[in-house]
C-alpha cells in the first residue's frame, strides 16, 4: 500500500531552553484535528521533548546558538512521522550515545536516558548524525484510531 | 509550571504543578536545593500529583535532589506521581533508589 501525505506542518526555532514547550505545543496542536488517544499524544510529546532538548542541551555547547528544525508528517493509515534536526556538534559515536544512562554532560544531571524514553514511546527511532555537521532524529508512531484511514 | 512549598510536621513539601522538562529544571533545581540546604526538617516530599508532564529531565532532578537531601542529612519521598510520570521514572530503575508514596495531603500529619 502506498502512503500519501494527509498533512504536515514545519517549524524553525532558536535553539532555546524555552522552545521545548513550544515544541509540545506544536505537536499537539498539530495533532489535535485527529483521533489520537491520550496516552498516544503524551508518548509523541515525551519523545519531541526528548529530541528538542537534546537539540538544545547538547547540539550548540561550546559554540555559537542555532536552530532547530521540527516537522511534522501525518501519512494515510495513520502513520506519523516526526523529525528533528539541528546543525550543531553532532554525534560521533551514535549507538553509544543511545545507551541508557550514557551521557556526556553528567554535571547538568542528565540522565542519559532521553534515546531509551524516544524507543520506549515511538514504534521506530532513527538517528542519522555526522561531526560537525548536526543531527538528525526521526520518530515513527502508528496512531491506533486512524489505521483505516 | 508552578511550584509551592511549605514546613510542617518535621516534613519539607514540595507541590511541583504543570510540567516539568530541561528548561523548568533549572529554576526547580535552584529553588529545591536552597530551601533542603536550609531547612530543619528531616524529611523532603515532593508531590508530584499535580505533575501533568515530565520526560526525563525529571529523572536527573529527582535523583539530583534526593542526593541532596541526603548530603543534608534527610531523605525523600516522592508523593503522588500520576502513572505516566512514574512509567518514566520506573525506566531508569529509580524504584529502587527512590522512596514513594500514595499517602494525601491530608494525611501528611502522621
Ligand atoms: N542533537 C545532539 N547533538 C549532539 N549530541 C547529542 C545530541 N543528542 C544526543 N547527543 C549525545 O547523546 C547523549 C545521550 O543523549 P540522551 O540519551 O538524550 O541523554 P542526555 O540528554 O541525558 O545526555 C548525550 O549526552 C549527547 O552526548
Ligand atoms: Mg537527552
Amino acid at each position: 500500500m502506498k502512503r500519501t501525505l494527509e498533512n504536515r506542518v514545519k517549524a524553525e526555532f532558536s535553539a532555546k531552553s524555552e522552545n521545548e514547550s513550544l515544541a509540545r505545543v506544536i505537536t499537539a496542536g498539530f495533532l489535535m484535528n485527529y483521533p489520537v488517544t491520550t496516552e498516544e499524544l503524551a508518548d509523541v510529546k515525551t519523545a519531541v521533548s526528548e529530541a528538542v532538548t537534546n537539540s538544545v542541551v547538547h547540539a550548540y555547547k561550546g559554540r555559537e546558538a542555532g536552530g532547530v528544525r521540527l516537522e511534522i508528517r501525518l501519512f494515510s493509515g495513520g502513520l506519523l512521522r516526526v523529525t528533528v534536526a539541528d546543525f550543531g556538534c553532532g554525534i560521533a559515536d551514535v549507538q553509544r550515545a543511545r545507551e541508557p544512562f550514557f551521557t556526556t554532560d553528567r554535571e547538568h544531571e542528565r540522565g542519559g536516558m532521553g534515546f531509551s524514553v524516544m524507543e520506549t514511546f515511538m514504534d521506530r527511532v532513527k538517528v542519522s548524525s555526522t561531526v560537525e555537521k548536526g543531527t538528525r532524529v526521526t520518530l515513527e508512531k502508528r496512531l491506533c484510531r486512524m489505521q483505516n484511514a | 509550571m508552578a511550584i509551592r512549598s511549605e514546613e510542617r510536621g518535621g516534613e519539607l513539601l514540595f507541590y511541583v504543578s504543570g510540567e516539568i522538562d530541561h528548561h523548568n529544571s533549572v529554576f526547580l533545581r535552584e529553588e529545591m536545593d536552597a530551601k533542603i540546604a536550609s531547612s530543619t526538617a528531616s524529611r523532603v516530599v515532593l508531590d508530584l500529583s499535580e505533575t501533568d508532564f515530565c520526560d526525563s529531565s525529571a529523572l536527573g532532578l529527582i535523583l539530583g535532589r534526593a542526593r541532596e537531601a541526603s548530603v543534608c542529612g534527610k531523605s525523600l519521598l516522592v508523593q503522588r506521581p500520576s502513572a505516566r510520570v512514574r512509567k518514566i521514572l520506573d525506566l531508569c530503575g529509580a524504584g529502587k533508589y527512590l522512596q514513594f508514596t500514595e499517602r494525601r495531603e491530608d494525611e501528611t500529619h502522621t
